[in-house]
Order: structure tokens, then sequence, then C-alpha cells
């Protein structure tokens, strides 16, 4: 098992210098320089603006200052040898450490992708089981057609129309989402709405194969009660795939956080990370996504650990 | 199953009655309350000494002051400074300080702190988006406590201008040492609030400053701000922020759905809050380098062909008012005869084609010579207020016989077309108080210098030398004729379709009371109140 964790992490490594690159490379691709981008806002800001006043001695000072004047591969180099050592630069907007920008709105990031995926879990599984137990009636065709819904419906408008209905005609909830659980409800409905009807279609898919086993008939026929059956014996198996998917749509999850929070007006790492982009600020987008790699890389691995509590026939190679 | 889902909402629109409490008559101001703000324009931090954008200046408005403030174009009144001397060189202004001004932490404001600030604002350590508004600096020297005297190497009129900014504002000395790199969340200078705090990243909180007593003699309230505390959320998404403010959850809405600004105008619930911003105008400068709008014939033209009433009314709900020429007609440098420019005539459009050799396709439709069709490609940016102008213009064009097609994308995308010269229009537009704004659009040195503003790619001599001196001057009537030359060889030349002049759009609760923007398009909280059941919101 040790050496299974250990080969795991070491996956780490290629995984976080491909995606940083990667990224690294399109930031630099796109035509305007945080530079301009920050002259070009000053532009729209307080008169008097001159701006002649921007001369090339200044853009260029200017780059040099944020170190955006060394080769490109220099530039990567320092902030690879920077990131070994926990320092991931500041970011060029609000001059703050990226490592604090990022644990400030790492919380309502996290707290919304586990709401989401909470709710999408516990409604998933249990619609599942539901259409799987009651297979072929109107009651599975009900589930499943709720599933269909719930996979074509964007988060962006469900999001929109959660406010709507829920906070603006009907009044249970404020529309400016309010510290604490009450603010999460919406929010966690709109992102794990999608990823619930992907579990509920996968969990009776799985558990209709599973009941259809000689095992389960046996059980039955031993006279063992329908629930103990069904959750004791059947459910278990049937939830590896699903665990599977689960670990999935948690990057999905996240990357549908960055919506989610637009619309509802959340702080979180998705909306730090899109302004981030657009205004060029390359520290904090390299930083952002430098965690986020490693953070998916560990929730896949959690999940592929998880495999072995559920079956423990699984033997994760050595 | 899907379509009721669909439906669902809709239905509940239609249903459920809309709560509508009567607005309170008019009374005195009422100390008290909380201002809640909904706005995308979330600020990346709040000290103006470092950068200052848009997002910073409307908070940093509230919660700094300047040495002088601006009331009118080339007029100032005291601010921290209860008089000023200005050298006749324009290489040395001195200020003399209020002796009564504390800045939040407690600490006095005297020449210290000015210093402090002007040199901190200039050290390379600070990285200060600011320093080119400090011009040519010398250094700031302190005569006594309370008088400051600052020196440049070279001739600068315009500082006049930048020190009434909030860019330039004394910030406490004390706290930026104390504070360090916190300083820039929560800056402490002198201003009407103060900043208490960020109990979220989407959520900041200003509390008014209770000692506050010098404000500018053009504010009707000269005491401490009436609202004990403002609050801005921040919010990007358009439609939350419109919904806040119909359920009564936020008193402002920055930028609300466009669509509801007829609602907003008529319901008297609420109120519109719009300030045009004043500069050069949204506009496609014709690029000149290339055909078929290198051809002034055909620049003309189109120019005829556009309605921009139309436009202002259609494509922005009127929240937009039609574009007149190179400046905004608010502006103090606006010349008059602008108007008489290019009024909307399909007709002269036409036949100032004709007149030069174009002949009309007729399959196409469209206009040609020597069989290439008049064909403009319009590369800009993809915002809805754009798209829609844009889309709308394509249509007119196609009444004359010009094909107008429209490439909307990204920012990014439209500076890396611009670079690579392949537009026949671009797109730009700058908020600026100084007609000075003219020479970072038309100036030579600026198609592939500086900010490459030029985007009409204008190389004219005679252009650049009154850009030039529009700058070099400082008698404001000699600026302002030297502008309107500018403004008439621009017009002469027709190098843009002038399209629209921008608003700031705010809607809110009509029972939120005096609401000011100043000459710069800032809004002041100072003079605020709420009336009636707009106390209750947000307590």
């Amino acid at each position: 098992m040790r050496s299974y964790i250990r080969r795991r992490l070491l996956t780490l490594v290629p995984v976080v210098l491909g995606v940083t690159f990667a990224v690294f490379v399109m930031l630099h691709l796109m035509p305007v320089d945080p530079v301009m981008m920050m002259i070009t806002e000053l532009s729209s800001g307080q008169a008097p603006i001159q701006p002649g006043q921007v001369t090339e001695d200044r853009y260029a000072a200017m780059r040099r200052e944020m170190g955006l004047d060394r080769p490109l591969l220099v530039q990567y180099g320092a902030f690879l040898f920077k990131a070994v050592r926990g320092d991931l630069g500041r970011s060029f907007q609000t001059r703050r450490t990226v490592w604090d920008m990022i644990t400030a709105n790492a919380p309502a990031t996290i707290e919304l992708a586990v709401a989401g995926l909470g709710l999408a879990v516990l409604l998933g599984i249990v619609l599942g089981v539901i259409a799987a137990l009651y297979q072929d009636t109107w009651v599975d065709a009900g589930v499943m057609a709720f599933s269909v819904t719930g996979l074509s419906l964007p988060s962006f408008w469900l999001g929109i129309m959660l406010i709507l209905l829920i906070s603006f005609k009907l009044g249970l909830l404020p529309v400016l989402s309010p510290v604490g659980w009450q603010g999460l409800i919406l929010p966690a409905l709109a992102l794990g709405l999608r990823a619930s009807a992907v579990i509920a279609r996968l969990t009776r898919a799985s558990l209709v194969e599973i009941l259809n086993l000689d095992y389960i008939r046996t059980a039955r026929s031993k006279g063992l009660p329908g629930n103990t059956v069904v959750f004791k014996h059947a459910l278990k198996n049937a939830l590896i795939p699903v665990v599977t998917v689960v670990g999935l749509q948690f990057g999905n999850l996240l990357s549908g956080a960055v919506i989610i929070e637009s619309v509802f007006g959340r702080p979180g790492l998705g909306s730090m990370a899109v302004r981030a982009i657009l205004f060029k600020d390359f520290p904090l987008v390299q930083g952002t996504v430098l965690i986020l790699a490693i953070s998916y890389v560990c929730v896949n691995l959690l999940v592929d650990l998880s495999y072995a509590w559920l079956n423990p026939q699984i033997r994760l190679e050595s | 199953m899907v379509l009721a889902i669909g439906l669902l909402p809709v239905l509940m629109l239609f249903l459920t009655p809309q709560a509508a409490p009567a607005p309170a008559p008019a009374a005195a101001p009422q100390p008290g309350g909380t201002l809640i703000i909904v706005t995308h324009q979330k600020p990346a931090h709040l000290d103006p000494g470092v950068h200052t954008s848009r997002y910073t200046a409307m908070i940093n408005q509230n919660t700094h002051d300047s040495l002088i403030w601006q009331t009118d174009p080339n007029k100032f009144v005291p601010g921290l400074a209860e008089r000023w001397e200005v050298a006749p060189d324009f290489k040395s202004y001195t200020f003399y300080l209020r002796r009564d001004v504390r800045f939040h932490d407690g600490t006095p404001l005297n020449a210290e702190a000015v210093k402090f600030t002007w040199d901190r604002i200039r050290d390379p350590k600070t990285r200060s988006t600011r320093a080119p508004f400090l011009g040519d600096y010398l250094r700031t020297e302190v005569l006594d406590t309370y008088t400051v005297r600052v020196h440049f190497s070279d001739p600068y009129p315009q500082f006049i201008q930048s020190v009434s900014s909030v860019g330039l504002a004394p910030v406490s000395p004390t706290a930026v040492q104390r504070l360090g790199e916190n300083f820039l969340k929560t800056p402490v200078a002198t201003g009407p609030f103060k900043v208490e705090g960020w109990p979220d990243e989407n959520t900041l909180v200003l509390v008014r400053n209770p000692d506050y007593r010098w404000a500018p003699s053009y504010m009707r309230n000269r005491g401490p701000a009436f609202l004990e505390k403002v609050v801005f959320k921040f919010i990007n998404e358009e439609q939350t922020k419109t919904l806040a403010l119909e359920k009564r959850e936020a008193h402002v809405a920055e930028d609300p759905a466009r669509h509801m600004a007829p609602t907003f105008r008529n319901d008297p619930r609420y109120q519109l809050m719009m300030h045009k911003t004043s500069g050069v105008p949204q506009h496609w400068p014709f690029n000149v380098t290339r055909w078929p709008t290198s051809d002034v014939a055909v620049r003309r033209a189109a120019s005829y062909a556009m309605d921009r009433e139309k436009i202002a009314r259609i494509a922005f709900f009127n929240t937009a008012t039609p574009a007149k020429g190179p400046l905004v007609d608010i502006n103090w440098a606006f010349w008059p005869d602008a108007k008489k420019y290019y009024p909307y005539d399909t007709g002269k459009a036409t036949e100032i084609l004709e007149a030069a050799g174009y002949k009309r396709n007729a399959s196409t439709k469209f206009y040609e010579k020597d069989g290439r069709p008049v064909r403009m490609r319009l590369v800009t940016t993809s915002t809805w207020e754009q798209v829609r102008a844009a889309t709308l213009a394509q249509q007119m064009m196609k009444e004359v016989g010009i094909d107008f097609v429209v490439e909307a994308m990204v920012y990014d995308a439209t500076v890396e077309r611009y670079a690579n010269n392949e537009y026949e229009l671009g797109r730009l537009g700058l908020s600026t108080f100084d007609p000075d704004g003219l020479w970072g659009a038309f100036h030579s040195s600026q198609i592939t210098g500086g900010t490459q503003w030029n985007r009409g790619r204008l190389n004219n001599k005679e252009l650049d030398t009154l850009l030039d001196r529009g700058r070099e001057l400082s008698d404001p009537e000699q600026r302002k004729r030297t502008y309107y030359q500018v403004q008439k060889m621009l017009l002469d030349m027709a190098n843009a379709l002038y399209v629209f002049e921008d608003h700031y759009f705010f809607a809110g609760l009509s029972c939120v009371r005096g609401w000011n923007w100043n000459v710069v398009g800032l809004y002041e909280l100072h003079g605020v109140w709420l009336e009636g059941d707009c106390r209750r919101i947000g307590n």
C-alpha cells in the first residue's frame, strides 16, 4: 500500500510540470502583457489621464520590475525554483503573496465544492437506488428523466433560475448569499445537480447489474430481508464504479465553482482565477493552477484508495 | 417534463405579485443607516498611491482627500490645503495645509506626511503606476510643519489637475509603517469614511469618520457623513445585482441589467443615477492605411450613413447619448460646431460614393470600384454594448451599399489584430477629464509606440503639432482654441465613426437621497442619506 501511495504521489511531478508549463505558455502567448493591462485600466480611472506620460522608458522599467523582461524559460524556471520552496510569488494586481490569496479564497471554494459534491452524492445515490429497485416502472422513468434534465441544464442558467424562483419570487432565501449554511444551499444545488444526474444514472446501472448476480440470488433464497440484501450485500459493490465518477466529478465541481461563484457573488478560487486571467496576473494564475493540479491528483488518489475499503478483494498492486 | 421545468420559472414571474412599498416623501438628511452597494468593480487593492483604476478611484474618493478639489474645468477649491501658490515657471508648487486634519488613525496631517506620500509614490520599490502623475519630480520640501513645496525639473502646468486627484492624496506614514503589506487592503487616510475591513474576499465595509470636519466648500454637508456604514458587495453577474436591488437587499446597483433601465426610470420606487463620462467617446476609427477606409469619400459616406440617435435609443435603452465628435459634449474643450458634422442622411452617403466613382453592384447591392467591393471589417470587443451598436450599424451601412463586417472578440484578440494591421475599423473610447486624451488617441507616436491607441493609424504632422501644443500650453483659452482646431481637422478628414457617449449606469432605491457625482465622474457618499424603510435594509 505504501509503495503504491508513493508511486502515485510521484506522478504529481509530471502532472504539475505539464500543467504549469502549458498554462505558462498560454499566458505568454496572449498579446496583451500585464503592464499594458495596468496602463489600460489606468486609463479608465480617475482623470487626469495623460497616456503620453507612460513613456517607453517607464513601460520598460515596469516590465523589468515585474520580471517580464527575462527570457521565457528563465521566467518559468524561476517560478518552479521558488514554488518548490513554497514561494509562489506576488500578485501583480493586489501585491499580496499568491499563497496568501489562495489561502484566503480556497476555503469558500472547498466549502462550496464539498457541499455540492455531498448533495450530488446523496441525491444521486438515493435516486439511483430507487430507480434500480423500481426498474422499468414509471418511477424509474421519472428518475432517468430527471437525470437527463440535470445533465442538460447549464449550471449558469440553473443558478439564476434558482435565485429568481427561490429567493426573489418565493422569498425563502436571500438573493445575496449570506454567511453560513444558508448561503450554501442554492449554490450547492446549482453546482451539484448536474453531478447528481451522472451519479444517479451510474448507480442505477451498476445496482441493476449487481442485483442480477448469483450471490444476490443466493442471499434472497436464504430468506434475508430485502433491505439487507440491497444495502448490505449489493450496494457496496455497486458503488465501486460510482466512487470513480465521484472523484472525477470533484474536478468538474471545482471548475463549475467558477461560474457559480460569479452568479451568486461568492468569493473563491474560481472567481479569483478568472479575474487573474483577465488581468494577466501571471503569478496568481500559475500559483492557482499549481494548487488545483495538486489537489486533483490527491483527490484521485483518495478515490483509488477507497476502492480497497469498499472491496478488500481489490488489491492495489505493489 | 423538460418543457414544464423550463416554463415553471416563467410562470412564476407572472403569477406571483410584487411587493410595492410607496416611497417616503423627501425630508431633511438623517444620520445613520448602512448603504449597501452591489457592484462588479472589485478593486485589486485600495491604495491609490500604488495603482488606481476606476474600480479603486470610486472607493478612494470616499476614503481619501486631496490637497485641492476640482469643481469645474480649470477651477479648483481648497481641500486639505487652505491655499496654494504656483511658481511662474510651473516648476514648483507650494501648499499651505489645514491644521485641524487627522488621519483615520488619529495622527495629524502635516507637511512631512505629504512629503512621505509623494516620495513613496516615486520610490521605485513601490512600483507605483501613479508615478507619472508627479511628472519630472525632483523632491518635496518641508518648509514648516504645515507648508510643503514640490519641485519639478521641467515645467508642469498640469500638476494642479494631478494633485486634485485622490491618487496623490496624503496617507498616514505611521500606518504605512505599522501595517506593511496590509496597508494595501486597509489604507489609512483622511476621508469621510474609513476602511473597517473585508469580512470576506467579496465584501468591503467602510465606516463613518466621526472626526471629519474638513469637507471642501462645494459640499453641502460640512461635517461627518450621514451614513454610518457603507457595504460594497462585489458580484459579477448583472442579473444577481438587479434581483438584489429589486428584492431590496441592496440600495444601489452598479451596472444592473440594461434592459431594466425603462423600469427603473418610470417606477417611483427606483431612481436612475447616471453620469456621462467625459473624454473621447466610444468610436470606431477608420484605418487610413487600408483600402477602402483610406479613401476619404468612403469615410464621409459611412459617417452620413450612421444614425447615432437610433443606436443610442435601441441599443442602449436610452442609457447612452449619441456621440457628436472627437470629444464628449460635456468636456470643457468640446467644439460646439462638431454637432453640425455628418447628420444622418443616406441620400448624401450614396451621393458621395457615386461622385467618387463608385458603382453599385446589381446582384450584391454593395458599391465597388475597379471590381473591389466597399467592404470594411470592424474589429471590436465582444461586450454587449459594442455588439449591439455594431449590429445596428451594419444594417445602416448595408442600406447605403457598404459591406460592414462585424468581428467581435475578446480584448486581447483585438489588440493582436490592431498590432497586425488586420482591420479597417478599430474601437476606442477614453474616459478622461482633460482633452489631452486626444493626444493618446490620435498622435502618430501612439500607432506602434506607447499605448498604441491610435488605431486609425493617423500620421499627420499638422495634427501632431496641434496635439503637442495642447499639452504644452497652460492658458485654458489657448488650449481650448487649439483643441477646437484638432477636432475640426479630425472631423474634416472623417477619421472615425463616433458612436456613443457612455454613462456610468447606476440604479437605486428612491429612498437613497443626496447621491452626487463629482466633476471627474466619481460618486461622493459624504452627502448621501437613507430615508424611511431604506434604513432597515442591511440592519
